[in-house]
């Protein structure tokens, strides 16, 4: 973790050297502030990092046991989410509810389809037709003519 | 005296069957749309904004503004429940609120949470019915400097509250401030830190990170803890809501600290989120219970509720006596002025006493109407938390996702808050403090923004921060509050540097 | 994506239909309706810039009015997308090339923002449709601040030596290329504040944190009832129409053009425009058009043209795609010469 807020701090610093760093007569320029943001992440993280080493803390993380039930977790979300763009959030929340339903918690089929059917559905008529509020649209979508 | 029969004619305008049902029809869309994250009380506003041009202008803006009280208590549901911030000034409230839900006090919080909101938004409409005429030469007083200084407030009220490493809360801290920094840059009218990227351009939505860091972080950070998953068995019943109720007195202290806090940062320009950070800040310092803060202490969500609320509402009146909007909420209602033909500014309160008035009275109305509807929900909504966890999980990521598509219609701000929910869920095993963060991206630019003005208009000389008496106390209020700690320690003489040995 | 729903009435669009046809287009093609092309679905209004303001109006209005005359039978969906200046619009507009259901709505910002900044997304990606409105530029001043006129005020700045304030919203936007022109013009120098907002403008100015303002008359008007600033000269070769009295017996058609002043440049007006994205036929910017030109009749658009001070300016096809060149080429040579260019 603090290596990659290093990481982080580095990408800001060379971020903000595209902009004038200076005080200038006016002022602060565009990058006075993210630049010496950027360079004092890099120390305290460097600080937290060399701390930990010490300390000898880093290899315990989290048991396997648990990791694995996050990952169940966040895998099919990132799926899900990587695939409303380009399919649409409608068939693809279908069938991460359906999936999740499944796998994670174990319901009964009939309960599963429900909650894969119902939800969507619900988001439709709430979101697009009463609030007016446009959801992403897939080919899906498209071939059953919903815009 | 000129007021009071101001507001008793004000009540004669709102007091009207058709404008309660408006007050009923605006709060519950108002709760509907805070409830769900990413579509927040500005959506529900531009939402309803075609149907008020049929309307006369006050019951527009009572509909309108009842929908807003809403929209901050289904808010705050959402941020007890399950983490998720509906509104950014409700982030506060999960500190307390959520950990109190995960104990089975769901009710209680929710109870606690409403009851608060309600006397805030007392407070704050009390006040600015007694202040309403002197509140637009108050508020012009306010340059950049001042600006910055009341930031600066906030900031240091919040990060001397200390508690967490103070290493870690620097990283969290600065990555927020970076993150504030990303899109154009309105001082100089450069991109930064975009690196050339489209998607970069409109900056880093607050929401978006919220949804992330809170909402999926919570989610992958209980699916780690426990085992089993399964509901949390909380008895809910109407009499945890009344009990509730009994124990408000208790709070006193920290609903009169929280609600000058809120008519504060409500009447200057801090605002409802920088005023619920400020009040939780304080409120955890200064309480004697200061140490089960984060723990689900009922008092840390009776403070910044309550803050919350008085800022949203004194916010009110500087918007339409200066015709600034302090939101986006309220710039979609300062459109909608226009719309209806009315000109928001210092005149608007001769020009037409009936409209502001009659606004003021609704706002008494509206919050009790507001607070009674949502506490008759805290029982189906307390009754969430007793889904089996394996199902409730995917039903709130999908929220969560839908959520932060809806916030601009993006792709990729859908993978960025699963990105910010995997950086939540690392922070919170690893013991660094997500509210810096959250308070850095909020404030950071403006604070940015109104330091570099300030040094325009004063030639690049600091002094400007300490040129007047209002500002002046403000900085040094500010500076001193972030001193604090140290001031402490010196006071009790290094006592404290043993009781926390190195980790 | 690429999609359209094209009238076979049209020979014109007939001929680009093969160009333009994409994904399930064809399942939706209706009966042809009595002329030209006619939406088939909801219609997304793009604002390039945040709720609240000038163009977030300006969209929100014409919905309105659509909605209420009832001049269409698709509903309308209107969204924010003011990253970036209002940029995010334009670059979704480019997005949607050749989607005839969205309209994005916004100012002359749309060949501004790429000469002083990097984005994502070049003129020719969107299509004009109309411009519908200009917006009016005034020199403010706060109501007892020592100078009379325009010309007290820039011999004031003159004396000051480049510490005179002159606040605006955002930075190489419509104020700050205003007070540069005003700066080459007269000779002076001025150090420019930038602020979010105009209203935020407005606001410094009635405080006097800043010492002059070059707002829109919406803007300001509230602050000048309440007599808080003053109007010093209009950046309009013509005095403005309106002849209502604002505060202490003065109107806006008392307020001296910038010429009578002897100030700064004599035309300066910032144009509300509605653009469709690029590869839309002709037909489809014809029905926006016609739409537009109906919208524009309406009294609602007439009140609401007033309540800003608005000057009405109509200007369509060929002739705002030659406005356009001619504003983009001038601005260019300008910006060059100030080093704002994003090279």
């Amino acid at each position: 973790m603090a290596l990659a807020a290093a990481a982080f701090g580095g990408v800001v610093v060379f971020g903000a050297l595209q902009h004038d760093t200076g005080w200038g007569p006016t002022g602060p320029g565009a990058g006075y502030f993210p630049v010496r943001i950027g360079f004092l992440l890099i120390g305290v993280a460097t600080l937290l990092l060399l701390r930990e080493v010490l300390a000898g803390s880093l290899a315990r993380f989290s048991e396997p046991g648990a990791m694995r039930r996050v990952f169940a977790l966040l895998l099919p979300t990132a799926i899900f989410g990587a695939a409303i763009a380009p399919l649409g959030a409608y068939a693809t929340m279908a069938a991460y509810l359906l999936w999740m339903a499944r796998a994670l918690a174990k319901a009964r089929w009939h309960v599963a389809v429900l909650l894969a059917v119902l939800m969507p559905l619900g988001f439709f008529l709430l979101f697009e037709t009463w609030l007016g509020v446009p959801l992403a649209k897939g080919p899906i979508e498209e071939a059953l003519g919903i815009y | 005296m000129e007021g009071l029969d101001a507001l008793l004619h004000g009540f004669e305008v709102a007091l009207t069957l058709h404008h309660l049902g408006l007050m009923v029809v605006g709060v519950l869309i108002g709760i509907l749309v805070g409830v769900l994250p990413g579509l927040g009380a500005p959506n529900g506003v531009a939402l309803l904004m075609p149907l008020t041009f049929f309307m006369t202008p006050v019951s527009a803006i009572i509909l309108l503004s009842s929908m807003y009280w809403g929209a901050l208590l289904g808010g705050s549901t959402t941020s007890i429940l399950f983490n998720i911030p509906g509104e950014p000034s409700s982030v506060a409230t999960t500190f307390d609120g959520h950990p109190m839900a995960k104990q089975g006090r769901a009710a209680e919080a929710l109870s606690l949470a409403f009851l608060s909101s309600g006397f805030g938004a007392l407070v704050g409409v009390v006040t600015i019915t007694i202040v309403a005429d002197e509140i637009a030469d108050f508020a012009l007083r306010f340059s950049p400097a001042e600006y910055f200084a009341v930031y600066l407030l906030a900031f240091c009220a919040f990060i001397g509250m200390g508690g967490a490493n103070p290493l870690k809360t620097a990283v969290s801290l600065l990555v927020g401030l970076s993150l504030a920094t990303i899109g154009m840059d309105t001082v100089s009218g450069e991109m930064r830190l975009t690196f050339g990227q489209n998607e970069l351009v409109r900056g880093i939505s607050f929401l978006v990170a919220v949804i992330g860091l809170f909402g999926i972080g919570e989610l992958l950070a209980t699916t780690d803890e426990t085992e089993t998953v399964k509901g949390i068995h909380a008895r809910v019943r109407l009499s945890a809501v009344l009990r509730t109720m009994a124990q408000m007195p208790r709070y006193i202290v920290a609903l009169l600290r929280s609600a000058a806090i809120g008519v504060w940062m409500g009447l200057t320009p801090g605002g409802p989120t920088a005023a619920s950070f400020m009040s939780y800040g304080v409120a955890r310092r200064f309480s004697r219970r200061g140490d089960a803060f984060g723990r689900g202490e009922p008092e840390g969500v009776v403070s910044p509720e309550t803050a919350d609320h008085a800022a949203g509402v004194s916010a009110l009146l500087p918007m339409l006596a200066l015709g600034v909007p302090g939101s986006a909420t309220a710039a979609v209602m300062l459109g909608g002025l226009m719309i209806w033909g009315l000109q928001p500014g210092p005149m608007l309160f001769q020009d037409r006493p009936d409209f502001v008035w009659g606004l003021i009275a609704s706002m008494y109305i509206a919050n009790i109407v507001a607070v009674v509807l949502v506490l008759s929900t805290v029982p189906l909504f307390a009754s969430v938390m007793r889904v089996p966890f394996g199902l409730l999980a995917p039903i709130i990521m999908a929220i969560c996702l839908t959520g932060a598509w809806m916030v601009s219609g993006s792709g990729f701000d859908v993978l960025l808050a699963v990105g910010f929910g995997v950086v939540g869920y690392l922070m919170k095993k690893l013991d660094y403090p997500i509210a810096p963060l959250v308070l850095a991206m909020v404030l950071g630019d403006k604070a940015e923004d109104a330091f570099r003005q300030s040094m325009l208009i004063s030639q690049g000389s600091l002094t400007v921060f300490w040129s007047n008496w209002l500002v002046a106390t403000i900085t040094t209020l500010a500076l001193l509050l972030l001193a604090w700690p140290i001031l402490g320690w010196l006071l009790r003489g290094g006592v404290q540097l043993n009781r926390r040995p190195a980790e | 994506m690429t999609r359209s729903v094209v009238s076979p009435t049209s020979a014109f669009a007939a001929s680009r239909r093969a160009l333009l046809l994409g994904g399930g287009a064809a399942l939706l093609a209706r009966p042809a309706l009595a002329q030209g092309w006619q939406p088939a679905r909801p219609v997304e209004f793009i604002v390039a810039a945040g709720p609240g303001g000038g163009t977030d109006q300006f969209a929100r209005i014409v919905q309105s009015i659509v909605q209420k005359h009832n001049l269409m039978r698709t509903p309308i969906i209107v969204t924010n997308k003011g990253g970036g200046a209002g940029t995010e619009a334009f670059v979704y507009g480019r997005g949607a090339a050749g989607d005839p259901h969205k309209v994005v709505f916004g100012t002359n910002n749309v060949w501004l923002m790429p000469l002083v900044t990097r984005v994502g997304y070049s003129l020719s990606d969107l299509r004009p449709v109309a411009s519908m409105a200009a917006d009016e530029f005034l020199l403010w001043t706060y109501t007892d601040a020592p100078y009379r006129t325009a010309k007290d005020l820039v011999e004031a700045a003159r004396a000051q030596n480049g510490a005179f304030r002159m606040g605006g919203s955002q930075a190489k936007d419509t104020d700050h290329i205003l007070t540069k022109q005003i700066e080459r013009a007269t000779g002076v120098t001025f150090t420019y504040v930038p602020f979010r907002s105009g209203g935020e403008v407005a606001i410094q100015l009635a405080g006097k944190h800043v010492d002059a303002n070059t707002n829109n008359p919406a803007e300001n008007v509230a602050q000048w009832r309440a007599g808080r600033v003053r109007p010093l000269c209009v950046f309009n070769p013509q005095r403005l129409t309106l002849t209502e009295k604002v505060h202490d017996g003065v109107g806006w058609s008392d307020i001296p053009t910038s010429t009578e002043a002897g100030i700064g440049p004599a035309d300066f007006r910032m144009p509300r425009t509605v653009w469709l994205p690029a590869r839309t036929t002709d037909a489809q910017a014809a029905f926006w058009t016609e739409l537009l030109a109906k919208v524009r009749q309406t009294p609602e658009w007439r009140a609401w043209l007033v309540a800003g001070s608005q000057g009405d300016l109509w200007q369509t096809g060929a002739e705002l795609a030659a406005f356009i060149q001619q504003d983009e080429a001038m601005n260019r040579a300008n910006f060059r010469e100030y080093g704002w260019l994003a090279e």
